[in-house]
């Protein structure tokens, strides 16, 4: 669960600040009259995830919580305990939350497991030693793993990703719930992307900035204008997200259910994260220019695309190449001998 | 014999540079305006500075770049970080403590070469984009802060709300950090607000009006931390090599360069803010691309920004090094941009080498005497540093700067906030309220 949305929330921003450049009038009011109303696209475009991680989190009720023990750790346990949730959200029809805890070995150091589903099946791997960073600390053999399987009556829909991981700071959440063909849904985060992650809410925010700021200074006009960056930005949040997998609640209240994503990227993921922030910043400054008084260049939109997008990509991307092919295989093996030599160290430490 | 004479410049200015960025919080702008104050007795004694104060800008670029490399020591072994190196100690100090010190000043300091890679490619296209950039802008300057700060604001990730207890009880722990992260944020801004309009030391030394706020807000709180911490620094692994990859250096010098670049075009963004914002470009996880990133932030903004005052027909002044060196010498024509594009790549060469060397003494150091006791030598430095630049006085705002940069050390939030002592004057008096602010505080 870890930095879900941390490296996106930047993204998110800048994508809010990028969509309310395309007005000129609110280039014109920052201009002429220091108004901050860009700013509030930023805001709101990183509002939705705002509102989930340090609102929405806490106040999510957990069924059933899953706290391995470091020492002698019970993978069958934990499926055992994952499979009563599931048949227990299908014989009672109710969502059932299960919090799967991290197994924390040191101060820097995380046993990982993981966590899928079969048709009728949770299956617990165990996964290599971490660190914070989610390098393997020691010795790994992915063909060699211990594995735990317990069978469900329910049949699983699981509609995130094939395996969850659990390794750094604290554990995902799953929500089971029954769907309308029986099956029971493996809903990762029940909490995030839910009631925040909404159309509806981005245009209610904008109504309420629309009427704030007509109230308070008259022009309806403008108000509109506040309207518009306010729910602009939210919303690109959300259809951003909705590239990725999981998907938002679109039209909560109206809808219950998150919109499955169209798995095209996930939010960790720092090209296509790389690339948006890159093409927001190329817009600010092609929007700015635009339509400030006084323009610092007069290019053709394809020009410009040319200077600042399609030449860096390319340096950047031969700078790669040249960097690949002149360095040699490093010693990888060295830096995992000294890592495992820390770990034996702090297994001793520990026991 | 020019060429001679201008290695000769580039090299001796970074074996300066590499004495001077060896010690926790000596700022080379501090030892570069000692040098600009005894260039009129060099010049009497040797004459050819006179002819040609040229070399005396190869000195100064070869110790804002060595500067800029070396500096990743005192951050990552004595815990001392500068402004714009805060942003990156805590990978460089948790690979300190699994024995990965020297590691990390590698990494660091391979992507102070990536940003000198960046300036490279930058070179000839730099004299026609900066100026448009600054002028697209010019005009734009306070949103555009306003958006730093309210990113830095909501984009600090709750720390805590794990423990058990009721949905409050989970959502209160979790906002104390960020409650106090905010707070710092405030605190900072008013003690800038104050060291803006009552300055403690005469404006032509405006820099080393914010030392004892910068020292005492970012150095003395870490220093602290590690003196109670008692902290027992494990012997260190100097290895051969680093494992990284293409894909990581081309990554990292992406968000590095964004960052950096960010920072040493835009007047009052600084290096950890260009920090900061390379660290959200970049996959938080990886912490290799984290730390190469932040080294070609840091090189990028320090040197990038002395660098714009070389572009042809534009000389932006950028920085204190830039501000100091146009006293006595203002660059026309192509010709410096070649030598200073030049004396950049040697000077950045050099340091890397000079880095591994301190980085292996410095471990020797850290090996001999117990941490508490440099961590305690570190502090009266810091403190004798602060009253011999700016005396009493200055001494009053170190104390106070560091009660405000103890506050994310004890409640695990945020340094960057600390940056609010530059953010929010500058913002206020960029979006007009400044005054009104000052005035409100008692301040005009």
């Amino acid at each position: 669960m870890d930095g879900v949305g941390i490296m996106k929330g930047f993204t998110h921003f800048i994508s809010g600040v990028a969509l309310a450049t395309f007005s000129s009038q609110v280039i014109q009011m920052s201009e002429i009259d220091h108004s901050l109303i860009i700013v509030l696209g930023g805001i709101f475009g990183i509002l939705p995830d705002t509102l989930d991680f340090k609102v929405a989190r806490f106040f999510s009720k957990e069924d059933y919580i899953i706290s391995p023990k470091p020492v002698n750790m019970n993978l069958q346990e934990i499926a055992d305990t994952v499979a009563e949730a599931i048949d227990k959200a299908e014989s009672e029809n109710k969502t059932i939350n299960v919090k799967l805890n991290t197994v924390k070995l040191g101060a820097d150091l995380w046993q990982q497991y993981l966590l899928s589903y079969d048709d009728h099946e949770v299956i617990v791997k165990k996964g290599p030693v971490v660190n914070t960073g989610k390098v393997i600390i020691g010795e790994w053999d992915p063909e060699n793993i211990e594995v735990a399987r317990a069978k469900t009556k329910a049949k699983i829909y699981h509609s995130y990703d094939h395996e969850s991981y659990v390794d750094i700071f604290s554990g995902p959440t799953f929500g089971f719930k029954k769907r309308s063909d029986g099956s029971i849904e493996a809903e990762f985060l029940p909490w995030h992307r839910a009631w925040s992650h909404s159309l509806t809410l981005g245009l209610f925010f904008g109504l309420i900035g629309f009427l704030l700021f007509g109230l308070y200074n008259g022009d309806w006009h403008l108000a509109t204008l506040y309207g518009s960056v306010i729910a602009g930005g939210f919303s690109i949040h959300i259809i951003e997200d909705q590239f990725g997998f999981m998907g938002s609640n679109l039209f909560w209240p109206f809808t219950k259910e998150r919109h499955i994503g169209l798995h095209w990227m996930r939010s960790g993921d720092a090209w296509p994260n790389f690339i948006t922030v890159w093409i927001a910043v190329i817009m600010i400054i092609w929007n700015v220019n635009r339509f400030s008084s006084e323009q610092a260049f007069n290019t053709s939109f394809v020009e410009y695309l040319g200077y600042v997008f399609f030449l860096p990509i390319t340096i950047l991307i031969s700078v790669g190449f040249i960097i690949n092919k002149l360095l040699k295989p490093q010693k990888v093996n060295e830096e995992r001998e000294i890592l495992k030599e820390i770990t034996s160290e702090e297994e001793e430490d520990e026991n | 014999m020019e060429i001679l004479i201008y290695l000769a410049m580039i090299a001796s200015g970074t074996l300066v540079s590499c004495i001077f960025a060896s010690l926790p919080a000596v700022h080379i702008y501090n030892v570069a305006s000692v040098v600009v104050i005894f260039f009129g007795y060099i010049t009497a004694k040797f004459p050819f500075f006179i002819h040609n104060p040229m070399y005396l800008m190869s000195f100064m670029i070869a110790l804002v770049v060595g500067y800029s490399i070396i500096n990743t020591v005192p951050s990552i072994f004595l815990g001392a970080p500068d402004e714009a190196s805060a942003w990156m100690v805590f990978p460089g100090q948790k690979y300190l403590m699994m024995r990965r010190g020297f590691d990390a000043a590698v990494i660091s300091a391979i992507g102070g070469l990536g940003g000198a890679l960046f300036l490279l490619l930058m070179f000839p296209l730099a004299p026609k984009f900066i100026s448009i950039l600054q002028k697209v802008f010019r005009a734009h300057m306070g949103w555009v802060l306003s958006l730093i700060i309210a990113y830095m604001v909501m984009s600090e990730f709750p720390k805590g709300g794990d423990i058990i207890g009721s949905s409050w009880a989970r959502f209160f722990d979790a906002w104390k950090s960020l409650s106090a992260g905010i707070l710092a944020l405030i605190l900072s801004g008013f003690m800038g607000m104050i060291l803006v309009y009552k300055p403690i030391v005469p404006v032509n030394m405006s820099f080393q009006n914010l030392l004892p706020a910068f020292v005492g807000l970012f150095a003395i709180p870490w220093v602290i931390q590690n003196i109670t911490s008692n902290t027992i620094i494990p012997k260190q692994n100097i290895s051969d090599s680093v494992d990284i990859d293409a894909d990581q250096i081309t990554r990292a010098i992406g968000a590095g360069s964004l960052g950096g670049g960010f920072a040493a075009v835009f007047p009052l963004v600084t290096g950890g803010i260009g920090g900061l914002l390379a660290g959200h470009a970049t996959a938080q996880r990886d912490e290799k691309v984290f730390m190469i990133s932040q080294g070609v932030s840091k090189f990028v903004y320090y040197v990038g920004a002395f660098f714009l005052f070389f572009i042809p027909a534009t000389n932006i002044t950028r920085g204190g090094m830039a501000w100091m060196l146009s006293t006595v010498y203002i660059p026309k024509g192509q010709y410096p941009y070649y030598i200073a594009m030049a004396s950049v790549l040697i000077s950045a060469g050099l340091a890397f080498l000079l880095m591994i060397q301190i980085s292996k003494l410095t471990i020797k150091l850290i090996e001999k005497v117990l941490y508490q006791h440099i961590s305690i030598v570190t502090l009266i430095f810091l403190i004798l540093l602060i009253y011999f630049i700016t005396g009493l006085p200055g001494l009053l705002v170190g104390f106070a700067a560091t009660g405000i940069g103890l506050i994310p050390v004890v409640f695990n939030s945020r340094r960057s906030n600390l940056m609010g002592v530059l953010l929010i004057p500058i913002t206020l008096n960029m979006l007009g309220y400044g005054p009104i602010v000052a005035k409100w505080m008692g301040l005009v």
